[in-house]
């Protein structure tokens, strides 16, 4: 059990504190692999957590959080390519 | 300290110092592309590694295939997304490029 706690925090402090580098500086697409990374290391956040609490059940919200994530960084990826209507208003 | 516990050690400290790796290369990386290779080493081998050492801590159970799935979705959708991210940066590379006056 320690081990996975100690493993939650590596990753809470080293991975999103990176991920929260990356996002606050730097173009958009900078900033969307900062926000990619963020998805990545929550995910393993929440297996570490789930598995450090003993509750299994839990698991069902870090394989929720991998397609969302996953999803929504594409979603960022279609908005902010160049032609895209977003992308020409911000242009303007 | 049980078998399955060892292999969920060296798993763990595996992902630990290859997270680590890619994070400080990341943090060093001058550009997007070469902050994307990195991020495919975490995707590719972190995810995978911390959902195998949860899936032999779990043993075998639902819970066990549950993690795996979320590791295999996280494998998976690393490449797709890198790709993604890199079609969008070459497209404002070209961009660029067409408004350039030379």
């Amino acid at each position: 059990m320690i081990v996975w706690i100690v493993a939650a925090a590596v990753l809470m402090v080293v991975g999103l504190g990176a991920a929260l580098v990356f996002v606050s500086r730097g173009s958009s697409v900078e900033r969307l692999v900062g926000l990619q990374l963020a998805g990545v290391v929550a995910v393993l956040v929440l297996i570490a957590v789930s598995e450090a609490v003993g509750q299994p059940v839990y698991l069902i919200v870090p394989l929720v959080l991998a397609v969302l994530a996953a999803t929504g960084t594409l979603v960022f990826t279609r908005l902010l390519r160049p032609g895209a209507p977003d992308a020409e208003r911000d242009g303007q | 300290m049980t078998v399955p516990d060892t292999i969920v050690l060296v798993l763990l400290c595996l992902a630990a110092v290859v997270f680590t790796i890619a994070i400080g290369g990341m943090l060093v990386a001058r550009t997007v592309l070469d902050r994307l290779h990195f991020m495919a080493a975490i995707t590719s081998a972190v995810a995978p590694l911390v959902a195998i050492a949860a899936a032999v801590h779990e043993g075998v159970t639902l819970s066990a295939a549950m993690v795996l799935a979320t590791g295999l979705i996280v494998a998976l959708s690393g490449p797709v997304l890198a790709m993604a991210v890199a079609r969008v940066i070459e497209q404002e590379h070209n961009a660029d490029t067409e408004r350039s006056p030379e």
